[in-house]
């Protein structure tokens, strides 16, 4: 039996529309004006009382903003589905095409919004007092099965759960899929609600900043949570040039790697970084003096920042391409990070600026590197990567070309 | 280019019945009614701790969930020689579908009751539903691409997303399979559920045609999965899903002759009616992501004892449905 063995060069796959429900803009445009004015979302948490936390910040949508679906679908779906309908509603799908479309979401903490939305007298009642229902449907895969039925796409499903690398995951496999053939189009991406479980996690980890997230910054204190959603409509060329869909991006390779080290703190080196970034490299065939500008994971943690440098110093040599970070407007979204992120690059290549990293105090020995501090950067971008990591020593990146 | 079928080379399997594919087959193959051990609420792994047994160094933080997929793997992964291929070639692709629910309940209630600053950090990864897939990178020295899909049927669909990485050179051998466990709360949630629920874990270690170090023990000759949306027609969908696991094998509907099928019964007008079927629900219970894993690991079993062509569903009740083939080797 033979199986189809595709390259990147035969089959490639191409980003075709984009959509963002994130805490700094609903929509790619309004998405890029905040990354290059600064507008940060970070404020007094809403989403629940704080105040015991002895941190009170995060990046939340504002509370006005029109979601699809309604109060009976879970939050982290509809973030997924108000992105996945502005894509949708870009590429102008005839009713046909959107059926056959297929989707991949990455999550961190699935549909959680439902156990968080029950008190300490329901979580401490016997176990068969527990609302059924809603147990049931707080697990990942629910929000494919919502999204796809709120956005009427039937061309197969993957929810993927990489944690704060899984909106990378979820673009790699999108890509792999139209790769493979198995798919001519699918709607790709990331989605997270503000979650109290996450914030709970994160503070007792100690990973939480008090005032601002400052990636690379040598004051930097922590990252920030946020939540949202970003989608991009991924497509075979073929099938975009068979509609008459101008390529926004190429997703040229993709690389994946586990640090196999510890479950929460990064390899000392960036060991499993160094090698999804040559992975990627080398699946776009692209040496590490063709990439002009690197997308980092940038959470603004101590640990992480230092390490993704060392990585990036491995990688890149003497080369040394700008690396900056937008999580210092957006927070840390979990699983839709690399998303916005994979949206930043595409919006990047589009208009040849590199959104710089904001809220940057001062350079860390740990972290030299051109970092595009503070101001956006009108730059010649053919090649660039998107890099993520996450818990259990997941890494991702993806390396995007312009279109023409 | 092409690439030929990829190389089954180890399974690990774990549910009610026991430990590995006998017990499980002598379970199918009593034709009396399984009871569940606990009497009929529940098909459960026997032990609080599964995975006790195996020495392993490291798994005092880990859920149920991960020491069951850990029992798994160890097991597809024994071998006298290490996995055929260097860590950053050996990957995980791992479905569940509730693997971290308990977790967080747990860690929700201890910050409800105690404080959020009273937690203990070092039960959060666990609420973090890729959890199970980085203890098995960790934990087995697996340093290639580590992914965690999520669905009832996500188990049978990591082995297909196996395959393609294999196909695409980014590993040249992969854990995969599945893993979904029981707590007090799923339990209490499912009671009166039919099928009964179960728990348990299996994984299948498959390696790149051709890849030398260890003989195969079964191939794996094709996945296919699709979706039936609310309102479809679920049983065309499981024609397709099996129509397309054969087409992708080269396989004729009337050579295989053992199904092991999970969520359903193989649909008619498939025009694949083999000689034993076997439903593994009736003596695992509802694993759910875990259940795909299960029919494959013993599909790939009987294809390579029986010398002949199997085939392992998983099919949802709506959504997601899955099949593969199992060649011999």
């Amino acid at each position: 039996m033979e199986l189809p063995s595709p390259s990147a060069e035969t089959a490639p796959a191409v980003v075709t529309a984009l959509g963002v429900a994130s805490p700094i803009g609903i929509g790619p445009e309004d998405f890029w004006a905040s990354l290059l004015s600064g507008a940060d979302a970070a404020g007094p948490v809403r989403a629940f009382d704080a105040s015991a936390f002895g941190v009170d910040i995060g990046c939340e949508l504002d509370p006005d903003t029109a979601l699809a679906g309604s109060a009976q679908t879970g939050r982290a779906a509809r973030l997924a589905a108000t992105a996945g309908a502005q894509a949708l509603g870009h590429a102008g799908l005839s009713a046909s095409q959107r059926a056959a479309t297929a989707l991949c979401v990455g999550t961190t903490m699935g549909e959680a919004c439902w156990l968080e939305s029950w008190g300490a007298e329901l979580l401490d009642a016997p176990e068969d007092r527990l609302p059924a229902d809603e147990l049931l449907r707080s697990g990942p895969d629910q929000i494919g099965s919502d999204v796809a039925e709120l956005l009427g796409l039937h061309g197969g499903r993957t929810v993927v759960g990489g944690a704060c690398a899984a909106g990378n995951y979820a673009i790699s496999r999108a890509m792999d899929l139209v790769r493979l053939g198995r798919a001519e189009r699918v709607l790709a991406g990331g989605t997270d609600s503000f979650s109290r479980v996450a914030y709970t996690g994160f503070a007792s980890l100690g990973a939480l900043a008090r005032n601002a997230c400052r990636p690379f910054s040598a004051d930097r204190e922590g990252l920030v949570l946020g939540e949202g959603a970003a989608m991009l409509l991924i497509e075979s060329v073929d099938a975009a040039r068979a509609r008459g869909a101008a390529p926004l991006a190429r997703l040229a390779g993709a690389g994946l790697s586990c640090d196999a080290h510890h479950i929460v703190s990064p390899h000392p080196e960036g060991d499993g970084v160094v090698r999804a970034l040559r992975g990627a490299l080398a699946e776009a065939s692209a040496g590490s003096g063709d990439v002009d500008w690197v997308c980092a994971h940038g959470t603004g943690t101590r640990a992480n920042d230092a390490r993704e440098v060392r990585a990036a110093g491995s990688v890149f040599g003497s080369d040394r391409p700008p690396m900056s970070s937008i999580k210092a407007l957006t927070g840390h979204c979990l699983g839709a990070s690399s998303a916005f992120e994979a949206v930043a690059c595409v919006l990047a290549l589009q208009r040849q600026v590199i959104p710089p990293t904001w809220n940057f105090g001062a350079t860390d020995p740990d972290c030299d590197w051109d970092v595009v501090p503070s101001a956006p950067r009108q730059a010649s971008l053919t090649t660039v990567v998107n890099n993520a990591s996450a818990f259990g020593g997941a890494n991702a990146a993806v390396v995007l070309r312009r279109a023409d | 280019m092409g690439a030929a079928a990829p190389s089954v080379l180890g399974w690990g399997t774990l549910a009610a019945p026991g430990r590995g594919v006998g017990p499980l087959r002598a379970a199918a193959a009593d034709t009396r009614a399984a009871l569940p051990a606990d009497g009929g609420t529940a098909f459960t792994v026997p032990g609080s701790d599964p995975a006790a047994a195996l020495g392993l160094r490291g798994l005092r933080p880990l859920s149920r969930a991960s020491r069951l997929a850990c029992v798994a793997a160890a097991d597809a992964l024994a071998h006298p020689e290490p996995p055929p291929a260097a860590p950053e070639r050996r990957a995980v692709v791992l479905g569940t579908r509730w693997g971290s629910i308990e977790p967080l309940l747990g860690f929700e209630r201890m910050a409800l009751r105690e404080g959020p600053r009273r937690v203990n950090p070092a039960r959060f990864p666990n609420v973090v539903v890729n959890v199970h897939a980085g203890y098995l990178g960790i934990l087995f020295a697996m340093a290639g691409p580590n992914v965690t899909l999520c669905g009832p049927v996500a188990g049978l669909e990591a082995v297909g997303q196996a395959s393609d990485l294999l196909v695409l050179d980014r590993a040249d051998c992969v854990l995969a399979g599945g893993t979904d466990d029981l707590g007090p709360s799923l339990l209490a949630a499912m009671r009166g559920s039919h099928p009964t629920p179960g728990e348990g874990a299996a994984l299948l270690l498959l390696g790149r045609a051709g890849l030398e170090g260890r003989a195969p023990l079964a191939r794996l000759g094709g996945v296919h999965s699709c979706v039936a949306a609310r309102g479809d027609d679920v049983a065309a969908a499981r024609r397709e899903a099996i129509g397309g696991a054969l087409e992708h094998a080269g396989v004729d509907p009337g050579e295989v002759a053992v199904a092991w099928c999970t969520g359903a019964d193989l649909p008619a007008g498939a025009g694949c009616a083999p000689a034993v079927v076997h439903r593994l629900e009736r003596v695992t219970g509802a694993c759910r992501a875990a259940g795909g894993a299960l029919s494959a690991a013993m599909a790939a079993a009987d294809a390579g004892d029986l010398e002949a062509v199997t085939m392992a569903t998983a099919f949802a009740p709506d959504g997601a449905q899955c099949a593969a083939v199992m060649l011999s080797p």
